[in-house]
């Protein structure tokens, strides 16, 4: 159903675009498609009125000398000058690169796109929080029109003090005793720790020296009960017993007081007692 | 052969530490990504690297956008139904998930270089042509399902190897969990053993096991990306790509057997357990690489690709939480809830470097076949430590020692019937895996119609199929079970795109 809504949607839309198309490019009237042969073709270069021929321009880092003979009068950069008085970068870069004629010039959208990557090694926009959304932009990230989208990936204050993730509330540095642990690379014929022996010193398997605990807090258990060890038992024979059905009211291992209704009263067997926690089983 | 190796060194020793955390898998999911296209490329298998002129080159080799002699733009929406076959201790089971997405928009603008009045128009730089595209590069939608009766072994016999290998002390732990739920128990020896199977006298009856995994997201591309024409004979390209992962993952692995438990005075009974594990993951991430490409016209009719992709770096944030529910019946009664307890970490790793040669043949204007072939190595992935994952060597030890080299290959042609285009492609991507899984291998098939006025729709039916193997828990010794995935994707893409 969602299918063919979208179906439908991109029907009527390619209807839509269709008439706006054949109005506005009568012209065209065959198919073109660039992966087949399609031949590009330079243009040419603005011929300017100037006495002076000389294209590489003694001017570009004087605005001062910058005169209407040097370049259009509607052009991008005249049409800027126009409007601000002055052009920031040596404005022949805009008309230049509004018109095709040096794609490779210091402010073109290439070295656009080399600053963009380095997380803010330009970090114009400092500590503004938004700096993250001109990242994505693709007008100020990529605008061809001109050199603004070098500061796009403002991304110096991403990782900053102030930074996009940093504000986020409630997500701050996580402590170690709350890592998320190991669970196996999850692929079969492997097993926790797949027989690698650099995770650190924790001790050899069997494990032989486990220190002893004296007591922990098990908080997931109850609340903050305390669990008192559990001691080692000194039989090594399996007691005998006779199953009985009992309610039961786990987890035994937090019962040290004793609290529970009902008991089996099979023999012997534990040394733990006292404690009431569970002992090691034969 | 390999995995009984790998089986008996596990043996020997296994040290572990409890204080670091697992990864490797996602950062190899997250590295296995396409490059984003339209309609038409993914019909022809996605053999990019040699085809010049289709928005594809954004993302994929940008030399192809120089091929543009005129601005262009298109948007392509998906469907994707995903269904997975599992087969887990001899049961096979079925799950399917289907959704719609938005795959890829792409604009690339034509910029002509202008030479002198009177030189060769078609010499020398002829077009700087500057494109930007939004590609869904991977799709992380799945539902998986399996269950079995195992009669070897049981998930309390995973617990307690993590108990022996990382101690029980904290309290937060899964092996704290299973502990004080008396699925394990400290045996003389000091070694803790399940309390299902063991050797001393557990019920060691067959337990029922089912999994359900339910993943959601995918990952998406901003690419920019810029191309040159020189005299219509050679393209260069650079480009970087801006990526954003989406994961979502939510499993319950659920077991139901007998176990011997100890009563309030420690004496042993033997009781009837449910017992369910919960892993629930949402995990976030940004990325970006760059990109190189050529293509090379040696004559008309032949087109030799190069494709070179940087790592991409990403910084992941993980929320992953997990717990135990365990409900007894029979002799003790009782339902023992722990967790679930909630790991925020922050971590990075770069995924493997991709390079990419391709060619094509080109029979006039009638049509083209061509083929890429793409070099990926998985064990070059690399982790490194963030907030709350201190410790990124088992991690990076299990990428090298579990994961490999490979290649994709991607073949496909055109033909070109005027204004209509029939298409056909086939895709081969290399199992990462050293020891287990196979190849994915996608079959494609499309129609294209191009239309007077220079606007154009393309149609794309792709089958994706591959098997995977994944374990539900790993043991120490031998026998942890498999379920074998086998994982079927039938995709639509539809591109509508226009010249301007």
């Amino acid at each position: 159903m969602k299918r063919n809504i979208t179906l439908g949607i991109l029907f009527i839309g390619a209807i839509a675009l269709s008439s706006c198309s054949t109005q506005n490019k009568i012209a065209s009237v065959k198919t073109e498609d660039d992966v087949y042969f399609t031949k590009a073709k330079a243009g040419d270069e603005p011929v300017y009125a100037a006495a002076n021929t000389d294209t590489y321009r003694h001017d570009n880092y004087s605005n001062a000398d910058r005169s209407a003979d040097y370049y259009y009068y509607d052009s991008y950069e005249s049409r800027l000058n126009r409007f601000y008085g002055y052009s920031p970068y040596g404005s022949p870069y805009y008309s230049n690169l509004y018109y095709g004629y040096s794609p490779f010039s210091p402010y073109s959208t290439g070295i656009t796109l080399g600053l963009g990557l380095g997380y803010g090694a330009y970090n114009y926009y400092g500590y503004s929080p938004y700096s993250y959304g001109f990242g994505y932009n693709p007008y100020y990230g990529y605008s061809p029109y001109g050199s603004y989208g070098g500061y796009g990936y403002g991304g110096g204050s991403y990782w900053g003090p102030y930074s996009y993730y940093n504000t986020v509330p409630g997500y701050v540095v996580v402590g170690n005793n709350n890592t998320r642990q190991y669970r196996g690379s999850g692929l079969p014929g492997t097993s926790v720790g797949s027989g690698y022996t650099g995770y650190g010193s924790a001790g050899s398997y069997p494990p032989a020296n486990r220190p002893s605990r004296t007591s922990i807090n098990n908080p997931n258990n109850g609340g903050s009960q305390t669990v008192s060890q559990r001691p080692a038992r000194t039989t090594t024979t399996q007691p005998t017993y006779q199953p009985q059905p009992q309610q039961y009211t786990p987890p035994p291992s937090n019962n040290n007081s004793g609290s529970s209704s009902s008991s089996s009263s099979s023999s012997s067997g534990s040394s733990s007692s006292g404690g009431g926690g569970r002992p090691v089983r034969p | 052969m390999k995995i009984k190796y790998i089986l008996t060194v596990v043996t020997i020793v296994a040290i572990t530490q409890h204080s670091f955390a697992q990864f490797s898998e996602d950062a190899v999911r997250f590295s296995q990504s396409q490059y984003g296209s339209t309609a038409r490329m993914k019909a022809i298998g996605n053999a990019q690297t040699a085809i010049g002129g289709d928005l594809s080159s954004i993302s994929g080799n940008p030399a192809g956008i120089g091929f543009f002699t005129k601005s262009e733009a298109s948007f392509t929406p998906e469907f994707n139904a995903t269904g997975v076959k599992s087969s887990y201790l001899g049961q096979t089971g079925n799950a399917n998930s289907n959704n719609l997405n938005f795959n890829n928009a792409s604009v690339v603008f034509y910029t002509k270089v202008n030479s002198p009045a009177g030189a060769d128009k078609g010499k020398g730089w002829l077009s700087v042509n500057f494109g930007a595209s939004y590609n869904r590069s991977a799709n992380y939608y799945e539902a998986i399902g399996y269950q079995g009766t195992n009669s070897t072994n049981s998930i309390t016999n995973y617990y307690a190897d993590l108990a022996n290998s990382g101690g029980i002390d904290n309290g937060s732990s899964l092996q704290d969990f299973a502990y004080d739920h008396q699925l394990i128990d400290l045996y003389t020896g000091n070694i803790y053993k399940s309390n299902v199977f063991n050797t001393n006298g557990a019920p060691n009856k067959p337990v029922n096991q089912n999994e359900n995994i339910i993943r959601e997201g995918g990952q998406t591309e901003f690419s920019f990306s810029v191309g040159a024409n020189y005299s219509n004979q050679l393209y260069i390209g650079g480009g970087i790509g801006i990526t954003s992962i989406r994961y979502n993952m939510t499993r319950a692995f659920n077991e139901t057997g007998s176990a011997s438990i100890l009563d309030n005075n420690n004496q042993p009974i033997t009781v009837n357990y449910n017992s369910s594990f919960t892993q629930d993951q949402a995990t976030t991430g940004t990325g970006f690489n760059l990109r190189l490409g050529l293509i090379y016209k040696p004559v008309e009719a032949v087109r030799v690709g190069f494709q070179f992709t940087s790592p991409t770096w990403y910084t992941v944030q993980d929320d992953y939480a997990e717990g135990l529910q365990t409900t007894f019946s029979g002799n003790a009664t009782g339902t023992l809830r722990s967790g679930p307890e909630d790991y925020q970490t922050t971590y990075s790793f770069n995924s493997p470097l991709k390079a990419s040669a391709g060619l094509a043949f080109f029979i006039g204007k009638s049509g083209f076949i061509t083929g890429d072939v793409e070099y990926i190595d998985y064990s070059s992935i690399s982790l490194s430590t963030g907030d709350g994952y201190n410790n990124a060597a088992p991690d990076n030890h299990d990428i090298k020692t579990l994961y490999k080299s490979t290649a994709n290959a991607h073949v496909g042609g055109e033909l070109k019937l005027d204004q209509l285009y029939l298409r056909a492609g086939y895709g081969v991507q290399g199992n990462p895996y050293k020891y287990i899984g196979n190849n994915t291998n996608t079959i494609s098939g499309g129609l294209g119609y191009r239309f007077i006025g220079g606007y154009y729709l393309d149609v794309t039916y792709a089958n994706v199929n591959g098997t995977q193997q994944t374990a539900p828990y790993t043991l120490v010794a031998s026998g942890a079970p498999t379920a074998s995935l086998n994982k079927t994707t039938n995709n639509v893409f539809l591109t509508f795109g226009f010249r301007f």
